[in-house]
């Protein structure tokens, strides 16, 4: 058992440290603006994730179903970023309407993934999800309603594409909330 | 609802995730379990009686009940 703890511990760590060492290069490199600020927040980011990881209560998801949550969540963006790159050109006239379609599939095999995935939680922690998905649809809802009523009434209209990354914030929030409720 | 998994758990020098590991759920829900923050399903319950070997009533019990 211990052996088994031991490995679970060492995961937690370095996936603690890796966290660590993408916010400290995203704080340092892409906010601040500044390599410098950016190897010390990754230093420290990588100390404070590797340190304290293994008291943050983590989703217990199967290691195979992290790899293929993963790897459809990266093809997903991939085609999506590519369609909106090859899509933002007009010029480019040619099967439109196929490349616009095309990340509905890799997104359709991601949600299902995660659909999966949350299946295999225990009782608490998809209990936790499941309020969290709630919680976020309502604040998207609401967001998306509000800021399409101030719309019409004359704010600048955006995009759809950002209605999925005001989704993803408002679960991200739900999740938060909710496991500090059950903390 | 009240339960005694702490001290249960503690009699037998378990940490949460041994009990965690032993009743097939999360750490952190034998944390929420002790805290008193969730409930437990009824099949949870019965397995955590079996990891035990005590009856449901005599690790779980309603808030108005002593424990004994």
């Amino acid at each position: 058992m211990n052996e088994k703890l031991d490995e679970r511990s060492k995961r937690e760590k370095a996936f603690g440290a890796a966290i660590g060492l993408v916010i400290g290069a995203a704080l340092g490199e892409v906010i601040l603006d500044s390599s410098l600020v950016a190897i010390v927040s990754m230093a420290l980011g990588a100390f404070i994730g590797y340190r304290y990881m293994p008291r943050v209560h983590l989703m217990e998801y199967p290691p195979e179903v992290v790899t293929r949550l993963v790897l459809s969540g990266v093809v997903f963006l991939i085609v999506m970023l590519g369609a909106i790159y090859y899509l933002e050109d007009e010029t480019r006239d040619t099967y439109r309407m196929v490349i616009a379609l095309a990340p509905a599939i890799p997104g359709f095999i991601f949600f299902l993934f995660m659909a999966d995935a949350i299946s295999r939680l225990d009782e608490l922690q998809r209990r936790i999800q499941v309020e969290a998905i709630a919680i976020g649809f309502g604040i998207s809802l609401l967001v998306s309603m509000v800021y399409g009523l101030l719309g019409v009434a004359g704010l600048p209209q955006v995009s759809w594409l950002y209605v999925p990354v005001v989704m993803v914030f408002s679960w991200l929030i739900g999740k938060l909330w909710i496991r500090w409720k059950y903390r | 609802m009240r339960n005694k998994l702490r001290v249960l758990r503690a009699e037998r020098e378990w940490s949460q995730a041994d009990l965690a590991d032993l009743a097939g759920v999360s750490r952190q829900t034998i944390h929420a379990l002790e805290k008193g923050k969730y409930d437990p399903s009824l099949p949870l319950a019965f397995k955590l009686a079996t990891i035990f070997e005590l009856q449901i009533e005599d690790i779980f019990f309603p808030d108005d009940v002593i424990e004994a």
